[in-house]
Order: C-alpha cells, then sequence, then structure tokens
C-alpha cells in the first residue's frame, strides 16, 4: 500500500485581511479534486469559519501568531487541519446555538458543525491546538496523471 | 467598502460594491453603513454584488437589523447571488428576515 502523500499545506500570519487567501488555497484543492461547484463552497466555508475563528479567538488579533492550513485529499474525501497557537481549547463546551434567532455572533461552528461530516480539536504540543475538520465526498486524486 | 445609497421613496437602498462580506470586510461595512443610512428609517440592502459572506457578514447585517428595529426602521435583503442564499438555507437566516428576489418587491413589502 503506498504511503499517504503529504497534505497540501499554506502557513499564514494571523490577519483577518487574509482570510481571502485561506478561501482561495482551499477553493483551488477543492477544484483539483474534482469537486462540484456547491460542495466546494460548502467546504470553503467551512474552512474560512474555522480560520477567523482562530484569527479572533485563539490568537486574539495578534498578527505575529501563524494559521496553518493542511489539506488531505483523499478518494472518500477531504480533511482539514488547522493549527494554531492559541490557548487551549475545547471544541465541546461551544453550545448548538439556534441560527435562527436576532443574534449577532455565535453562528461560526454552527457553520462548520453542519456543513463537515466530522469536527474535532485537540491540542497541540505545549501551545497551540489542531482543529480537524473530514468532510467525506468522492474526490479524484490529485497526484494522478490528468488530474 | 464602496457602498452605493439610492433612494425609492421614503425606503434606502444600500448597495455594497464588495464581493466579500466576511470577517474582514464586514467590520468596514458596519463601521460605514451608518454615515450611509443617515437617519436610517425603512432599508433594502442590495446584495447583488456579494459572492461571498461569512457568519462575520451575517452577524454585520443583523446588527444593522437590530439597530434599525430598535428605533422604528426595518431591513429587507434582496437579490442574493447563489453562494449567499446558500449561506441564509444553512443559518435560516430567512426566519429573522425577508429576502426578496427583487429590489421592487423588498421595497414594496416595506411599503406595506
Amino acid at each position: 500500500m503506498a504511503a499517504e502523500q503529504p497534505p497540501w499545506t499554506l502557513t499564514i500570519p494571523s490577519d483577518l485581511r487574509l482570510l481571502g487567501l485561506a478561501r482561495a488555497f482551499v477553493e483551488a484543492i477543492c477544484q483539483v479534486a474534482g469537486l462540484d461547484e456547491r460542495t466546494t463552497h460548502a467546504i470553503v466555508l467551512a474552512t474560512d469559519e474555522a480560520t477567523n475563528n482562530v484569527m479572533r479567538h485563539a490568537h486574539q488579533g495578534t498578527p505575529d501568531a501563524q494559521v496553518q492550513i493542511q489539506c488531505y485529499v483523499r478518494p472518500d474525501g477531504i480533511e482539514i487541519h488547522l493549527h494554531d497557537e492559541g490557548q487551549p481549547f475545547d471544541l465541546s463546551t461551544v453550545p448548538d446555538l439556534d441560527p435562527a434567532e436576532l443574534r449577532v455572533g455565535g453562528r461560526g461552528v454552527f457553520i462548520m458543525r453542519t456543513i463537515m461530516d466530522e469536527l474535532s480539536c485537540h491540542p497541540r504540543g505545549e501551545r497551540g491546538n489542531i482543529l480537524r475538520m473530514v468532510k467525506r465526498c468522492l474526490c479524484r486524486s490529485p497526484y494522478s496523471a490528468g488530474a | 467598502m464602496e457602498l452605493l445609497v439610492e433612494k425609492a421613496g421614503d425606503v434606502t437602498v444600500v448597495v455594497p460594491k464588495a464581493e466579500f462580506l466576511d470577517a474582514n470586510t464586514s467590520r468596514e461595512f458596519k463601521d460605514e453603513l451608518p454615515q450611509a443610512l443617515g437617519e436610517g428609517g425603512k432599508v433594502v440592502l442590495d446584495l447583488r454584488y456579494v459572492q461571498f459572506m461569512d457568519s462575520g457578514g451575517c452577524g454585520a447585517v443583523l446588527a444593522v437589523l437590530k439597530k434599525l428595529k430598535a428605533s422604528g426602521g426595518d431591513l429587507k435583503i434582496c437579490c442574493v447571488t447563489n453562494p449567499v442564499r446558500a449561506l441564509f438555507d444553512l443559518v435560516r437566516m430567512q426566519r429573522i428576515i425577508e429576502v426578496f428576489k427583487t429590489r421592487e418587491e423588498a421595497v414594496a413589502a416595506l411599503g406595506k
């Protein structure tokens, strides 16, 4: 059995002005994986929510911190890891809020949970967390000829 | 962010000339909109140019809605693109704010 290819990786400063770059990176990978427009938009939206959560909450607007996005493309789906440098974060403490309430914030995690098939967060060594998101869908290998 | 402001009777129509209304640009939107609206009142937000919106964009729109409602005004949305409609369906935005296909329908709804 062939070893898994290394993930496609983007590392950016923790600056909200770079959200578009994070979206473009994931969108390009979804396109290479042959995903349809609807699925691509959903994965891009979930990644945007995860990235802006890290920048605003985990890094609290500190541009010196780095956000790393890793994408694994597999035949049965896309797995995205977000590495942050923030304090330990327990995703299970984020309540399931009704998004249809007239409330200004609190929809980001709802969007990620709704779009992705798996969502979890684990500590990363002494500092930081890894948010793991999986979307199950049929993907074309980006490494095969004609991809 | 450039905001086009037009009048349709006593309704103010605001058109953000922006491709993205996200956690970054929504800060500009929230800062600049009050100046564009002036007194507030009845407002239609025409989202024809917005190709991507996230929860930050939703929050900015809902902050405006809350403010307008608190002062007796109201806000309707029109002309959403497919990606924005997908987001609105996901977060059930239509249960909080009315969304119309055309600007004329949105303006008419505020006149009722």
